[in-house]
């Protein structure tokens, strides 16, 4: 935590950036809320 | 990664189903029947296994992470307890025999465990019994505040509201209202407490009585706890402890003899289950000798012969809360972790749970704005509002992510801008601890 407390006055982007090494990164909670996806649509797979 | 339906190839599988002898249409209903087939995916057996186990690896669990979550808490869960709860003599007894004829013979250990384990409460809270029916920590302060209702109902009181503080858990007010009580809110004082002013100024004679966590969400034991108690009596109040952080003074202060006439305690936080996905839960209350009528029915009663039954006769109660006798593999774990650790183990908890978020608190405080001035209780409040260039207590939480830690508390408790809450834990190692903070 002393180490994200000193990146915030350092190097502020990286903290805003995180998580960058987790299998999901940031999500954008707000789209996410919006644009609900609750059931898988084969049609609307991605492969 | 993909999800299990990406994975799906028609005609695939893991497990080939003999046909059965009897037609579906032998014995069920036409109108009953799937016209179509489920969509289900088409997974060869080792796809399902793979696909599952990657999906695991992606958790964070505290088997493999540290977790300083605090409040609604993820506490050490020992695997015996675990054990215990899965024997197959415990986990396979149907819950209907002990109410059969006899049955209470068929099922003495069954209701051993449940009779020892309400003592074993009483013991550890100072109240005079215990029932152990609610299936979670909000059950559990609706139950009380159902016995409260039936108390003042009783007695004639004209009383018409609850008075709960600020930093109190929002299911605190909820089940004052649910219970047909107006919530007062009061304050904390700059120092985390209950602002005692402002409490004395809402304080009246229609105060059925005051909901109070202690030490509350703040990780702060209100030193004018025994003056508050006092007041309430007075006015012919109950109070109630709402025991979410009782993991702070196990065996160091009974709430009984503080002089809280009701308590409830999560034995998913305190009690070893593990806790943080949402449930089970279970939420035990406890009361003092003048409440003891209105304790929910059935009640496991002890015969001069030492026969265990279930008694119904009491006109009193306020009736069942919950179908059979609570959350019992769960009632299992705790029965197990209080055996294990005994009264020294179990003060020992405690303690170390209030050292390690001190340890916390003091390497933390140079650098965020701690709540507590002095020391604090099992957890740590501090405001992440030091953070420089617009980086966010969020933004904390999710830089944590990518050193290896689950992040702690955030947002929480609301009257904290910024809140970072975490909770040291009682188990962990100091190096955990260290780690978090550098």
């Amino acid at each position: 935590m002393i180490d994200i407390f000193e990146l915030s006055k350092t190097n502020p982007d990286a903290v805003h950036a995180a998580p960058v090494t987790t299998p999901v990164g940031r999500l954008d909670e707000v789209a996410a809320a919006k644009n609900m996806e609750l059931t898988f649509i084969p049609s609307a797979s991605k492969e | 990664m993909k999800l299990i339906y990406e994975l799906s190839s028609k005609g695939r599988g893991g497990v080939r189903v003999p046909e059965d002898r009897i037609s579906e249409s032998d014995v069920i209903p036409s109108n009953l029947l799937r016209a179509v087939p489920a969509d289900l995916p088409e997974v060869s057996e080792s796809e399902v296994i793979r696909h599952y186990t990657r999906l695991s690896r992606l958790n964070y669990s505290v088997d493999t992470h540290f977790y300083p979550l605090g409040s609604c808490t993820m506490k050490h869960n020992p695997r015996a307890c675990e054990a215990a709860a899965a024997l197959p003599d415990l986990c396979e007894t149907h819950p209907l025999w002990p109410q059969l004829r006899h049955g209470g013979l068929l099922t003495a250990g069954f209701l051993q465990i449940l009779y020892s384990l309400e003592r074993m409460l009483s013991e550890v809270t100072g109240l005079a019994e215990f029932t152990l029916q609610p299936m979670a920590g909000s059950h559990g302060e609706l139950t009380a505040v159902m016995m409260m209702a039936a108390y003042h109902r009783e007695r004639g009181n004209k009383k018409t509201h609850i008075i709960i503080p600020d930093s109190a858990h929002g299911t605190n007010p909820a089940s004052a209202a649910l219970g047909g009580y107006g919530v007062v809110t009061i304050p904390s004082d700059s120092s985390g407490d209950m602002d005692i002013e402002k409490f004395k100024a809402a304080l009246n004679e229609e105060t059925a009585g005051v909901m109070l966590t202690l030490p509350s969400t703040l990780g702060v034991f209100n030193p004018r706890v025994k003056e508050i108690i006092q007041a309430v009596h007075e006015v012919d109040g109950l109070m109630y402890y709402d025991g979410a952080n009782f993991n702070a003074i196990m065996g160091r202060i009974k709430p009984g003899e503080l002089g809280f006439d009701l308590c409830h305690l999560n034995l998913h936080k305190s009690f070893s289950t593990p806790h943080g996905g949402g449930g089970p839960g279970t939420g035990p209350v406890g009361v003092c000798e003048k409440l003891r009528p209105y304790l929910p029915i059935s009640r496991i009663a002890k015969t001069k012969d030492g026969i265990y039954t279930l008694d119904y006769d009491f006109p009193k109660s306020i009736g069942y809360i919950a179908p059979f006798y609570g959350n019992f593999a769960l009632l299992v774990r705790a029965y197990a972790y209080l055996l294990m650790l005994g009264r020294d183990g179990l003060r020992a908890t405690s303690d170390r749970a209030v050292l390690n978020a001190n340890y916390v608190q003091e390497k933390l405080r140079p650098y965020f704005s701690a709540v507590t001035k002095g020391r604090c209780m099992h957890e740590c409040v501090f405001s992440g509002k030091t953070l420089a260039n617009g980086v966010h207590t969020l933004d904390l939480a999710k830089a944590l992510l990518d050193r290896g830690y689950h992040a702690p508390t955030i947002y929480f408790p609301l009257n904290v801008p910024e809140a970072i809450m975490i909770e040291g834990k009682r188990k962990r190692v100091k190096l955990s601890i260290s780690s978090v903070r550098t």
